[in-house]
């Protein structure tokens, strides 16, 4: 592996299993000592919202089914978790939020901020980058 | 260095039901609460961790001492040397 100490995730989809997988590369670099940010756009909006998230209101496919049934941890627990031991910031853009009128209550609290581009393309200055 | 099997560690996490990764996160939490010179043992049920916690313990220099393979779970050993 390459060196690397800053990941940027952007989370895009509305499919659960992408924020699950986003979730688990984002614990396990924040426990390595790489600094994680993760920016939440588009769709993956409705994912982070405390209303969907208290109905179990998921867009998702096999695996999703499966990780249900199996009662894996959900994306957001691992997200919590990751923050309490490690180097996690997450973003949500705040287009979409001015879109929906949304506010930063109606986000789940691991959310930190809500930011444009300008200052998360500051943020992911000398990162690696993934896009889910 | 002593068999593995001899070995008593100071406190056993069993993350078995957990997934990928459950049982390295598992591990974080116990390690973070223990006085260095602990050893701690996962229990995982997962063939990945067997791979990812050593992995994991040499990117963050803590030590591993080894790992076991039991019927259908691995036992995984690690040694805080430092804090975190």
């Amino acid at each position: 592996m390459s060196e690397f100490k800053k990941l940027a995730i952007i989370l895009e989809s509305e499919d659960y299993e992408k924020a699950h997988v986003a979730a688990m590369i984002s614990s396990v670099a924040a426990v390595s000592e790489i600094e994680v940010s993760i920016f939440i756009t588009m769709n993956a909006i409705y994912n982070f919202l405390k209303v969907n998230v208290k109905e179990n209101k998921f867009t998702g496919g096999k695996i999703f089914e499966k990780l249900k049934e199996k009662k894996a941890q959900m994306f957001y627990d691992m997200l919590d978790q990751a923050k309490m031991f490690g180097g996690l910031k997450i973003y949500a853009c705040s287009m979409v939020m001015d879109l929906l009128d949304l506010k930063k209550e109606d986000l789940l609290d691991i959310v930190d901020d809500h930011l444009g581009l300008a200052a998360f393309l500051g943020i992911m200055e000398g990162s690696q980058t993934i896009t889910f | 260095m002593a068999d593995l099997k001899d070995i008593k560690p100071d406190v056993v996490v069993d993350a078995r039901g957990t997934y990928c990764p459950g049982p390295l996160m598992e591990l974080i939490k116990e390690m973070r609460q223990q006085p260095v010179g602990a050893i701690i043992e996962v229990i995982s049920g997962d063939a990945g961790s067997a791979k990812d916690v050593p992995e994991w313990l040499k990117k963050v220099n803590q030590e591993f001492l080894g790992v076991l393979e039991e019927n259908n779970y691995w036992r995984i050993f690690a040694k805080k040397t430092k804090e975190m």
